[in-house]
């Protein structure tokens, strides 16, 4: 991941709580959207760190009032940025092959049962495949405007381009989501 | 809009909530009455269930080593020592006789304390120029033509030279 541009300083009581915060309330949703952005565990957990860094630094620069979850998905999304361009726009996906356990977390319950397990498997692995299959622009835009439901507006705020542009990617990305998750459920069963 | 059937982007607009209240409208009532649009439209909303699915199975917490590092590297900068003790650090004699050295060479080298060089003679161009015109003229010393630099200079100190200063006239005055 980049190294920080400006050094960190000594933490103020204030900046310190609302580091605290903002880690303990939005922690596990900047990860997810991390580890969706970039299917894999280091990358999100890399993106993460530097995401509440970044806040950390430019705590004084949120506007109260306003949503903090856009705020930093704002800054994910520059790290994720920087981060494609510094790989030349390849991230190392972590998708399982066919038949292989998937691992998650350490930190993440265990299901009830294999069979629970199971189902939940064959279920989210052709989504998880499909999405990474996209470009990672059109991913980002799915998993915004459909898994976390922001609109064309927030979205376009948050990704930093215009709502045509959110609009056209969204219905490409969809397009390509239903044809690759028929394929790998195809090609599961 | 489409009076046959829904654009699949419209449709994905209906369906987020996108469109004005009157284009909602009659996106409402075409759906209602068109098959094929309900179709797409079922299909849509499938997509979207199944994105949602994936998601809820795939949410996990944050992992605890994230918040332990970004901690650590808070902590880290907190505890940095202050300017002057990291200076202090930089002036062991392990570095500060290298640098004394360096520095002994580079005025060694640069010698500042050596007077500078007086500056380098200069041509007037102009007079050079206006010379160089007036000498090479068909007749240099015809009426109306400049007289080169040195010659004007005589003929203004010859004309000085008569000039009568204001004794010389009172002298002249009285002998009149």
């Amino acid at each position: 991941m980049g190294t920080p541009r400006k050094p960190i300083e000594a933490p103020t009581p204030e900046q310190q709580a609302f580091l605290e915060k903002a880690m303990a309330d939005y922690g596990a949703s900047v990860y997810n959207f991390a580890y969706r952005l970039t299917s894999n565990e280091a990358d999100a957990r890399d993106m993460t760190q530097e995401a509440f860094l970044r806040v950390y630094r430019a705590w004084r620069s949120f506007q109260p009032g306003t949503s903090f979850l856009a705020w930093i998905y704002r800054i994910v999304t520059n790290i994720y940025r920087d981060e494609l361009r510094r790989r030349k726009g390849r991230y190392q996906e972590e998708i399982p092959e066919d038949n292989a356990p998937q691992e998650y977390g350490g930190d993440r319950p265990l299901a009830t049962s294999p069979i629970e397990e199971y189902v939940e498997r064959s279920l989210s692995e052709p989504v998880s495949r499909a999405l990474a299959g996209l470009a990672p622009e059109q991913r980002q835009v799915v998993i915004l405007a459909d898994i976390d439901e922001y609109s064309y507006q927030e979205v376009a705020d948050i990704v930093g381009c215009s709502i045509g542009t959110v609009r056209s990617r969204l219905h490409r990305a969809r397009h390509q989501l239903r044809r690759l998750v028929q394929l790998y459920r195809q090609s599961a069963s | 809009m489409n009076e046959e059937h829904l654009s699949p982007e419209q449709l994905l607009d209906y369906l987020r909530g996108e469109l004005a209240p009157e284009e909602d409208a009659r996106a409402y009532a075409h759906v209602a009455e068109c098959a094929t649009c309900r179709c797409e439209q079922d299909e849509q909303v499938r997509l979207s269930e199944l994105l949602h699915e994936y998601a809820r199975q795939t949410e996990r917490p944050m992992p605890q080593g994230v918040v332990a590092s970004v901690r650590s590297v808070i902590e880290a900068a907190a505890t940095r020592p202050p300017f002057l003790l990291r200076l202090r650090s930089v002036l062991r004699p392990a570095f500060a006789v290298p640098l004394a050295v360096a520095v002994l060479l580079l005025a060694l080298l640069v010698q500042p304390w050596r007077p500078a060089l007086a500056p380098a003679p200069t041509l007037n161009a102009t007079a050079l120029l206006s010379d160089h015109a007036a000498m090479a003229h068909v007749l240099p010393f015809s009426q109306g033509n400049a007289l080169p630099s040195v010659l004007e200079h005589r003929r203004l100190s010859r004309v000085q030279t008569y000039t009568l200063g204001p004794s010389a006239n009172r002298i002249a005055d009285a002998s009149r």
